[in-house]
């Protein structure tokens, strides 16, 4: 399995990963506890912070 | 009457009633028949679970529902014509002997497909008619667990080379779901059709009889149509029929319960999983492929059938993972005896081997054939006294029969399991290899006995009441 990263879904705040290489891609995300889908850009500031240090 | 889950089911009923179960009560697709099996297996039963009122997607009752269907070695037996206690050893050799006498299918009419009963094409076509199971807490929604058909556009003659193997699929919406292909067989023939931005066509198998589903995971060469394997398994032709969306060009079998034609469409890629997976953790969000459904055919009362992944129900991925190592080891080493790939070492990345050793070298020579198969990051070799499917006898032969520095090596870099999480972003990995059999050219110790005439003379009985053990 490839590196895997957390995050949580800004709707419902519940926390899955991903693999990290969708990092790299231009893709949404789909929450697979509220089936949210969003963007990177919609995560919370300490979600982005995380992913810079990746 | 061609073998499918019917006559199986009608099988397992009459050799091993005990590993039958029905449930009649109505329960949810959504996560109840998954808890319902996880109270099972807590208390060690894996019997083939019948629901016979489960919730579909619009949440209709009624849809019939096997699950279970190959969670033990037993049921595995009885599918290969073995009695069920021929279960360990036995089975193997013979679903590894069998797989080197392919069948040919045969292609049967629609009248004569019991598939065809009933066929719904593009737009009446609706997944959340079918109960698809959602099966643990972080998956990323209900997922179609069974065997998947694909097709490569040029290999091999008319009616072509059709692979069969496992690939999850995430339900989407009524018509669409998403895919994951490991980069085996199915991605080359999907990459094959979408590097000239062409869709790839696809069929789900749901409901077939349990040899059709281990020949989906044994890794034949990929010029062998996996349809030739299934008959070889069983026993007899697998009967196709012509699919509705490709005709005679894609052939589906006949004498499955659902039949999901759909096509992998190119160059769209959306988020897929987390997915509980065989290995017992989640498989990652990925962005993966997107899969057009464009018919289902099923029987008037067609039975769903689920894989409950991540548990026992994975002895038809064991057994023909088994038999793809047994084969190739045997090759290698003509004095092999058995090969055991343990629940422990998720059915897939340990392996038992036992042989008799004949020249020296020969362990060394059975764990590099054993490794060329893929997936194996452990090979432990043993000798023929010991049974390779009683885990406690392996480890012992490795406590009693190794010595670190001469016998286990670490091969680096071969291609690894994409699912296993200790794994980097590339599907490379590490292998050990423990050779625990004794030295072939200088006495060994010999293990402790009680002399066969005194077993034989001292009953159990004359000396101890039965009924309280």
């Amino acid at each position: 399995m490839a590196n895997v990263f957390w995050l949580s879904c800004p709707a419902c705040s519940r926390r899955f990963y991903a693999e990290i290489t969708m990092l790299k891609i231009k893709t949404k995300f789909h929450c697979p506890f509220c089936d949210h889908y969003f963007e990177k850009t919609d995560l919370k500031e300490e979600e982005v912070e995380k992913w810079q240090k990746i | 009457m061609a073998k499918d889950m019917r006559s199986f089911l009608s099988e397992l009923r009459a050799k091993k009633p005990e590993n039958y179960l029905e449930v009649e009560k109505e329960i949810n697709a959504h996560f109840e028949t998954s808890a319902l099996l996880k109270h099972l297996e807590d208390r060690k039963i894996f019997s083939t679970v019948m629901f016979k009122n489960v919730l579909n997607l619009k949440g209709t009752a009624g849809n019939r529902v096997v699950s279970n269907l190959t969670a033990t070695r037993e049921n595995m037996a009885i599918s290969a014509g073995l009695s069920p206690s021929q279960c360990r050893g036995e089975l193997t050799r013979k679903v590894a002997a069998a797989a080197k006498n392919l069948l040919t299918p045969v292609i049967v009419s629609k009248e004569a497909a019991p598939v065809k009963e009933v066929i719904l094409k593009e737009e009446e076509v609706d997944l959340r008619d079918l109960p698809i199971i959602r099966h643990h807490e972080m998956d990323a929604g209900p997922y179609l667990t069974m065997a998947v058909v694909a097709k490569h556009p040029s290999w091999g003659a008319a009616p072509g080379i059709h692979n069969v193997s496992f690939h999850r699929m995430q339900y989407r919406n009524p018509r669409e779901t998403g895919i994951h292909m490991s980069p085996i067989h199915t991605w080359q023939i999907f990459k094959s059709y979408e590097d000239k931005d062409l869709p790839c066509p696809i069929a789900v198998v749901v409901g077939h009889h349990p040899m059709f589903y281990v020949s989906a995971n044994m890794n034949p060469p990929i010029d062998v149509s996996e349809y030739d394997l299934a008959g070889a398994l069983m026993n007899e032709p697998l009967r196709l029929v012509a699919s509705e969306t490709w005709g005679n060009d894609f052939l589906v079998p006949a004498d499955a319960e659902i039949i999901i034609e759909g096509e992998i469409l190119p160059k769209q890629r959306e988020p897929e999983a987390p997915f509980g997976e065989w290995t017992r953790y989640y498989g990652p969000q990925r962005s993966n492929p997107v899969v057009k459904i464009r018919a289902i055919t099923k029987r008037h009362d067609a039975i769903y059938l689920d894989n409950f992944i991540g548990h026992r129900d994975m002895d038809c991925l064991t057994l023909g993972w088994e038999c793809t190592v047994f084969n190739r080891v045997r090759e290698a080493v003509p004095t092999l005896i058995d090969v055991c790939l343990p629940y422990s070492g998720c059915c897939g990345y340990h392996a038992y081997i036992s042989i008799k050793k004949t020249v020296p070298g020969q362990p060394i020579n059975a764990a590099l054939a054993a490794l060329t198969w893929g997936f194996l990051k452990l090979v432990v070799i043993v000798d023929e006294d010991i049974d390779v499917f009683d885990e406690e006898a392996v480890w012992w032969a490795v406590a009693t029969r190794v010595q670190a520095g001469q016998q286990v090596q670490i091969v680096k870099g071969i291609r690894g399991s994409i699912l296993d999480p200790s794994i980097g972003e590339t599907v490379e990995h590490d292998a050990l290899i423990i050779d625990a059999t004794k030295p072939f050219d200088k006495p060994f110790a010999c293990p402790i006995n009680i002399p066969e005439e005194y077993l034989t003379r001292v009953k159990l009985e004359d000396y101890v009441n039965l009924k309280v053990l």
